[in-house]
């Protein structure tokens, strides 16, 4: 009993290592370079007949400045987190299975 | 006479053995000065801006670059000034600039005076959308404690003679030139940096959100 438990709790550890190093280092593969985006630099352009309705509200608008933003949230890593998280939650549930049948059969 | 002795010696015993522990303790317990190597985040941060212009006139009225929007009248014929300009923040580490361009009607609008220190990136696999132009800063620009200002990109966009006065697209009365620009560490990138830049930029939504 006690051989089964060390095994699921073994099958655990290396799925949760699995999870915090192997992931972040894929996650770190996919976005490894440091890069940096700016805001978005607009013209807008209109056409004369639209002249009596000249965006005035966006040209002062566009002395609003508003910082620039920082990296965007890339889907690769939520991917590999999601993957990693379906292979602890199916590596438990074969520990906990195997390790109750082992007890149904002992009894 | 016996126990004088073996004071002595007792004494003599103790004295040689602390002459050859003490250096003996002095050497095993010296140790060297200690070193920290502290690991810092380094990062990017860009901006983009543009001289303010004049709507009617489509001429700057600005001096420098302080604005992310301009709004110009679209004329036949006519060069207004447009002049998108990357500022790098300081502290930002050594990269390479990026800017990409997007131009809705390609056929009307046409990018004029494009700097020196600019060059157009070659898509080779045709990755960006269609309008979609990408410029690369000929130099890497180095970390600074400063803020540190580029040159523009170009400086005017020229608008057809043969604009006939409406745009034929979602809009009729409306259009825009979107640009961005995008920053990649220069370290250890050289081979590489250009076509993480056309990727970038063939992203579908690039230039939607801001």
């Amino acid at each position: 009993m006690n051989k089964h438990k060390l095994r699921a709790a073994a099958i655990l550890v290396s799925v949760i290592l699995c999870f915090f190093v192997i992931s972040p280092m894929l996650i770190q593969g996919t976005s490894a370079y440091i890069i940096g985006q700016s805001h978005i630099c607009r013209a807008n352009f209109y056409a004369e007949q639209q002249e009596s309705s000249i965006p005035e509200s966006s040209v002062s608008e566009s002395s609003v400045e508003s910082p620039p933003t920082g990296d965007g949230l890339d889907i690769m890593p939520v991917m590999v987190m999601l993957l990693f998280s379906m292979i602890t939650i199916a590596a438990m549930r074969f520990s906990v299975e195997h390790s109750q049948q082992h007890h149904d059969t002992e009894n | 006479m016996n126990r004088k002795a073996l004071i002595t010696g007792a004494a003599a015993a103790a004295l040689l053995t602390t002459c050859l522990l003490v250096p003996s303790f002095a050497f095993l317990s010296a140790k060297s000065p200690k070193v920290v190597n502290h690991f810092v985040s380094a990062l990017i941060t860009i901006d983009l801006k543009e001289t303010l212009v004049d709507p009617e006139t489509g001429k700057k009225t600005g001096v420098k670059p302080e604005v992310y929007e301009n709004t110009y009248l679209t004329v036949a014929g006519r060069t207004v000034d447009k002049d998108p300009t990357p500022i790098i923040l300081k502290n930002s580490t050594d990269c390479c600039i990026y800017v990409g361009v997007r131009n809705e009607y390609p056929d009307i609008f046409s990018i004029e005076d494009v700097n020196a220190d600019w060059t157009l990136v070659v898509d080779k696999d045709n990755k960006l959308g269609e309008g979609v132009a990408v410029y690369k800063y000929n130099a890497v620009v180095a970390k600074s404690d400063n803020d540190q200002q580029l040159s523009a990109v170009f400086e005017h966009v020229r608008i057809s003679e043969n604009f006939d006065g409406k745009f034929h697209g979602a809009s009729e009365t409306d259009s825009a030139i979107e640009a961005r620009a995008f920053a990649v560490q220069s370290e250890n990138t050289a081979a590489v940096s250009d076509g993480y830049a056309i990727d970038y930029f063939s992203s579908s939504d690039v230039f939607d959100k801001d």
